[in-house]
């Protein structure tokens, strides 16, 4: 149900430790569907907050985090994960297509996977449509 | 004269359930001589007496010093009383589950046959007291009559969350495995979340007196939030992965097995209140 014109709105939680430093190295630039949201790790991600994203008009909310293993906090990435896939299957129960979360795992020396990951997610959104 | 009552010395009571089990208002039947109905002017009360829509038309506007709503509210109807209530009513108190966040047919709203959205009371009228749970101790609605009858302030819900009155023993351990309630015996001394059985302790207000935890089953957050948590759910979900010790894609995706309805589970009460379905969206 792609509308013409349909510019979606992703608010996306950046984590410190990579997805943020990623951000700032890559000359590329965020699309501007990007909103980000910086937190200090992923493990900080409450399903409250991301709720509330899509609460204020959000279509879809990217979460960007540490490569399995290099969470600087240990396993703020595993808590993220788990909370992700949880609130996914929540979402789904809810009438809110699991699709509009997305995790995706970068190094802070990647910003070109981290433009890449955005582009993805970007059209991804389009593709469902509009949030509510 | 105190604040909340006519002239008579007796305040004037209403009570009101709309569409919900109507569990809350019959269990008051039931506290015997020193019950509501010895101590107060019932005015209005369809479940006991036979009063109809216009004897309630028919009453000035404040002439009832305190009216009890229960239920949640889905039609044209149960809208248009809980406004007149609210003008006739000095006091309004949202009583039970229901009526505070909506309760069970709250959970309506998870499916897209549903006709209409349910609505709490305050998402229609303004309400001056909250009594939650299902249904709410006895204790405390007489207490909280009580109080208003005497023009007093009614007791102050408690804004600790439930585990802060839990008396079960925590180990600080994770979980390898969530089971559901009839699939194991519960322990009677160790946290239930620890031992891998859901509870809404964590997400839910203290104040119930732990009447699930002592007959050993656990907390379905029928109190709702504790204060300063938005959404019962979002935090219950929050508890619950962190608790958890999967770690991997193919023990995420177990663990979401285990956790058969999160939705249901963690919103059981509170989805009418919800940060995504609430406002009666």
């Amino acid at each position: 149900m792609s509308l013409p014109g349909f510019e979606p709105r992703i608010v996306a939680f950046l984590c410190e430790g990579s997805a943020q430093s990623a951000a700032q190295a890559g000359a590329l630039g965020l699309p501007t569907s990007i909103r980000p949201v910086r937190l200090p790790c992923l493990g900080r991600i409450d399903p409250a907050l991301l709720l509330q994203a899509f609460a204020s008009g959000a279509d879809g909310v990217l979460a960007l985090g540490c490569p399995a293993g290099r969470c600087r906090h240990r396993e703020g990435d595993e808590h993220a994960v788990r909370r992700l896939a949880l609130l996914q299957k929540l979402l789904a129960q809810l009438g809110v297509s699991p699709e509009r979360v997305r995790l995706e795992r970068l190094a802070g020396y990647e910003p070109e996977r981290l433009a890449d990951a955005a582009r993805r997610m970007t059209e991804q959104v389009r593709r469902l449509g509009p949030y509510a | 004269m105190p604040d909340a009552v006519n002239a008579s010395g007796r305040p004037k009571l209403a009570a009101y359930a709309a569409p919900s089990c109507r569990g809350c208002l019959p269990g008051l039947l039931a506290l015997g001589e020193g019950g509501l109905a010895g101590s107060t002017d019932i005015v209005f009360w369809p479940e006991l007496v036979d009063f109809r829509f216009e004897d309630l038309e028919r009453l000035a506007d404040g002439a009832i010093d305190i009216a009890l709503f229960s239920g949640a509210l889905m039609d044209a109807f149960e809208t248009e009383l809980a406004r007149l209530l609210r003008a006739r009513a000095r006091k309004l108190v949202a009583l039970g589950a229901c009526a505070c966040f909506g309760g069970v047919p709250g959970l309506a709203a998870m499916s897209p046959a549903a006709a209409a959205a349910v609505r709490t009371l305050d998402q229609i009228v303004p309400v001056d007291h909250y009594l939650p749970g299902c249904p709410p101790p006895r204790a405390a609605i007489l207490g909280l009559v009580d109080a208003l009858a005497q023009g007093t302030e009614p007791p102050a819900l408690a804004g600790r969350a439930l585990c802060s009155e839990c008396e079960r023993t925590r180990a600080g351990k994770r979980v390898a495995r969530f089971c559901r309630p009839h699939q194991v015996l519960p322990n009677s001394q160790r946290c239930f979340l620890e031992q891998g059985l859901i509870c809404l302790g964590p997400a839910t207000r203290a104040g119930c007196g732990l009447r699930c935890l002592s007959v050993d089953m656990p907390c379905r957050g029928c109190f709702g939030p504790p204060e300063g948590v938005a959404d019962q759910g979002a935090a219950m979900a929050g508890a619950v992965a962190s608790i958890h010790e999967a770690a991997g894609e193919p023990a995420v995706r177990v663990m979401l097995e285990e956790i058969v309805d999160p939705a249901g589970t963690f919103y059981r009460y509170t989805l009418a209140t919800s940060i995504l379905r609430g406002k009666g969206a």
